[in-house]
């Protein structure tokens, strides 16, 4: 029981931390980020690939940052210049171009099949592979990059990333170079997702393309709106909602195939009911953005 | 000497021509006035001036500096600020915030996250709170910007751009929708910006207001210049009269 | 390599003409409320799975499950317009997009639900192989449905040109794209408009995907796909333009085809590749090839 409770505390936080990081794009410079998935993808096969060919453990994290971000800068450079909207579809054809990548460059990836056997780490001879101890490595790599991403979006720096969701038009005629924010705020929160895939690729031992796909977009739209856009615990309130709601699920008799559907729909749902009646979430604030 | 030049100006949008090159000169420290009939190309012309739309045809010169295909906020950062017809505060910021993030010395690098920043930011908010003295709403300061009225917002409008430390100022409709009271205020503040050295230039439907500070006007029709003078002569210019009446079409 | 040409070029018609029955519904979408609908693209693929229900499961004569189907996904778009669009109209374009995402979802789980996440195919086991015709010393190899395919897509974008050019309702619908406040003063029903424009985007892109039902397999995914595809369409078209859509929609057909069939990049890049189009497009040439002024439209 302690065991299944510190299990799903862990993957609270990782879920959290990427909600946040999505969080930096659509709830602070406003922009509909549907690539996040991908960059997630990247992230965790740059890590994992890393990692089973025996790179140290936090080598490896970085490397799963530094690919993610490039990522992120790639399809930042030329799409951050279009409306949110369009950057939204632009950004959901990363998802799609990376998933087609991970299952045909098959000498890297190997497919369809996935990348087995990754292990969690041992680190100064403690090994962190049991549920305890892998909550404790996840909390702390998570505290720390909370609290980098908190210091940044509560600074000056994040006050600008505001102003482009405000309005981004004022902000440039103030002399802001809101595109350089923008490509800024997209590299780093693409690192930051790199970084915690490390976190969820050793958490989930197993990676493979099926794991990158609209369904996970959907959680994490869902609940980054269900926590509230725009506020700095909407998407940790958010993931914590709906993975709670997830386990819940578990007490409906349903056959293995249905748990996956099922899922998306109460999501889809939530996504759906929360954007009529509640668009500014638990936390977030009533923005002219997601009301008007 | 001019600060603001629009020389053979072009711009169409599918084939209508907003802006037919159109040449005019801004001294500095004037108060110039930017007059025409609806759909005249007023405000195309301030997107133009300001960067946010791309001429086909012709060149914009500010400080004699050729911007013309600069950003934006290049622009701005050379001394240019702008009010916009639709106010355009940022509602969810407090009207504190909003004068705030207008400073050059706004510290929004990225790295500026870590270092200590408690005092410069005191000095910010203390230098932020007398341009809202300045223009009056300084009760409001940690109000939403949202929630101020629509004339409170106008005047944060025009609080930010000063806070730009910017010379020369593109107002739009400044005294549209506000009643007379802070029609006077507006006044008072176009007024005390020209006794700082600052270059303005005004669209304004307000006649009787524009002509009261005007020192040049500069009339626009069909998307180019019409009559350029000064508040009499343009007053007494039957071209003008034409073209606001609308007795005959000119091609 | 030439002699696969006829072919290629056959496959990029018939891609052409589903594309284009989609974008049509979603460019006048996207024309009157100014917000993508992620969720357009289901309707093909509920119009797809409702006919392999009412052929394979309970039987029906092919005329009354192909009319039923698209008679259904009408009343579909029209349902999900009055229950939840309709409820965001004025709303910043984010939000019903992502609303639409979310019935893209939902749609795509419920058709899971039911018939499973693999995928199906119209033809059954023992159905009678279709009927082939060969050109080109058999280069070229046509069957009787994809003919019927080009047929009836030809024949309903026809129909749709003449309705929107010469119908009143055809007429009150250009009049409420082009602007929706005039078009309420002049006495048009705007929400009534929007509804038919719903219902009959709905129902184009059902057939559409009924008609490629039987070209490939059905999948719970080939909706989204498609929408992707008449997504880019839509942009290299310009918005809100009918005409563009179906430039766009061969080209799309076209280059995605040719590029598969002659380099060496594998079939499963279809969607990244024609995603690869859209974004080089909206960065190179945003308003589109046909629009005229979507440039502000689209950058900010």
């Amino acid at each position: 029981m302690t065991d299944y409770i510190l299990n799903l505390l862990t993957l609270i936080i990782i879920m959290s931390m990427i909600t946040l990081c999505l969080n930096v794009i659509i709830g602070y410079i406003g922009y509909l980020h549907l690539g996040l998935v991908g960059i997630w993808a990247v992230g965790s096969y740059a890590y994992a690939l890393m990692a089973v060919h025996g790179f140290p453990f936090f080598v490896a994290m970085l490397g799963g940052g530094i690919f993610a971000g490039a990522a992120g800068l790639l399809l930042g450079l030329p799409t951050l210049r279009l409306k949110s909207h369009y950057f939204g579809i632009a950004s959901l054809g990363l998802m799609y171009i990376v998933y087609s990548l991970l299952l045909n460059l098959t000498d890297l990836t190997r497919g369809p099949l996935g990348i087995p056997g990754i292990l969690r780490p041992t680190l100064f001879g403690i090994s962190f592979s049991g549920p305890a101890m892998y909550f404790v490595l996840t909390l702390a790599v998570s505290l720390v990059v909370g609290f980098l991403l908190y210091r940044i979006l509560k600074s000056p720096f994040g006050k600008i990333l505001e102003t482009i969701r405000e309005d981004e038009i004022a902000a440039k005629a103030l002399g802001k170079n809101t595109y350089a924010y923008k490509l800024q705020a997209f590299v780093l929160s693409s690192f930051f997702v790199g970084i915690i895939s490390a976190l969820s690729a050793s958490y989930f031992q197993y990676i493979s393309p099926t794991g990158f796909q609209v369904e996970q977009l959907i959680f994490f739209l869902a609940a980054l709106m269900v926590g509230g856009a725009g506020s700095f615990w909407g998407g940790i309130v958010g993931a914590f909602v709906l993975l709670t709601i997830q386990e819940l699920t578990r007490f409906i008799p349903l056959t293995p195939n249905a748990v996956g559907p099922v899922r998306t729909m109460i999501y889809a749902l939530l996504l759906i009911f929360v954007m009529l009646y509640k668009p500014d979430g638990l936390m977030g604030k009533k923005m002219k953005v997601y009301q008007r | 000497m001019n600060v603001l030049q629009v020389q053979n100006l072009h711009k169409s949008f599918g084939g209508i021509h907003a802006i037919d090159h159109c040449s005019f000169s801004v001294e500095e420290n004037s108060i110039t006035g930017l007059i025409g009939p609806n759909g005249a190309g007023k405000t195309t012309m301030f997107d133009l001036i300001n960067g946010l739309l791309t001429p086909d045809e012709g060149h914009v010169l500010i400080k004699n500096q050729n911007v013309t295909g600069w950003p934006t906020y290049k622009r701005a950062r050379l001394g240019l600020s702008r009010t916009f017809q639709a106010i355009r505060v940022f509602p969810e910021l407090t009207a504190l915030e909003n004068i705030v993030v207008a400073f050059k010395g706004h510290p929004s690098k990225l790295y500026q996250a870590f270092v200590p920043l408690k005092k410069k930011n005191r000095d910010l908010e203390k230098r932020a709170m007398e341009y809202m003295e300045t223009v009056g709403i300084a009760d409001k300061a940690h109000l939403r910007a949202g929630d101020l009225s629509y004339g409170q917002q106008k005047l944060l409008e025009i609080a930010r751009c000063m806070a730009t430390d910017a010379d020369i100022f593109l107002l739009d409709e400044p005294a549209a929708g506000v009643n007379p009271t802070l029609l006077n205020t507006i006044k008072q503040l176009i007024l005390k910006l020209h006794q700082q050295g600052k270059t303005l230039l005004i669209v304004e439907h307000n006649m009787p207001f524009l002509m009261s500070i005007a020192h040049k006007i500069i009339v626009m029709n069909f998307g180019k210049e019409l009559a350029i003078g000064s508040p009499e002569e343009i007053q007494n210019n039957p071209r003008v009269l034409e073209a606001y009446l609308g007795k005959k079409r000119e091609e | 390599m030439l002699e696969i040409l006829p072919q290629v070029i056959w496959y990029s018609l018939i891609a052409s003409a589903i594309y284009t029955l989609i974008a049509v519904g979603l460019t006048l979408v996207f024309g009157i409320l100014e917000f993508i609908n992620f969720a357009h693209g289901e309707m093909a693929m509920v119009g797809a799975y409702l006919l392999l229900a009412f052929l394979v499961n309970f039987k029906f004569p092919f005329w009354l499950a192909f009319i039923l189907s698209f008679v259904a996904v009408a009343i579909l778009g029209i349902v999900l317009e009055k229950l939840i669009f309709k409820k965001v109209r004025k709303s910043h374009p984010f939000k019903p997009l992502v609303i639409s995402i979310g019935v893209s979802a939902l749609l795509q789980a419920v058709v899971i639900l039911i018939f499973g996440g693999g995928v199906t195919s119209y033809l059954q086991t023992g159905d009678q192989p279709a009927q082939t015709f060969e050109f080109f010393n058999g280069n070229l190899v046509i069957t009787d449905h994809q003919i019927l395919l080009i047929a009836v897509a030809f024949v309903l974008l026809i129909a749709l040109a003449l309705f929107l050019k010469f119908s009143k309702t055809g007429k009150s619908l250009r009049a409420v794209a082009d602007n929706k406040e005039v078009a309420a003063i002049m006495g048009i029903n705007v929400d009534r408009t929007i509804s038919i424009i719903f219902g009959l985007g709905s129902a184009l892109a059902a057939i559409g995907g009924m008609l490629i039902g039987g070209e490939q397999n059905l999948t719970p995914t080939m909706g989204l796909a498609l929408n992707v595809h008449a997504f880019a369409a839509l942009i290299l078209g310009g918005v809100g333009n009918v005409y563009g859509a179906l430039l766009g929609a061969l080209i799309i057909g076209f280059s995605e085809n040719f590029i598969i069939a002659f380099t060496p990049i594998p079939p499963s890049f279809r969607e990244a590749i024609v995603f690869a189009i859209l974004i080089l497009m909206l960065i190179v040439k945003p308003n589109g090839l046909l629009g005229a002024n979507a440039e502000a439209e689209v950058r900010k």
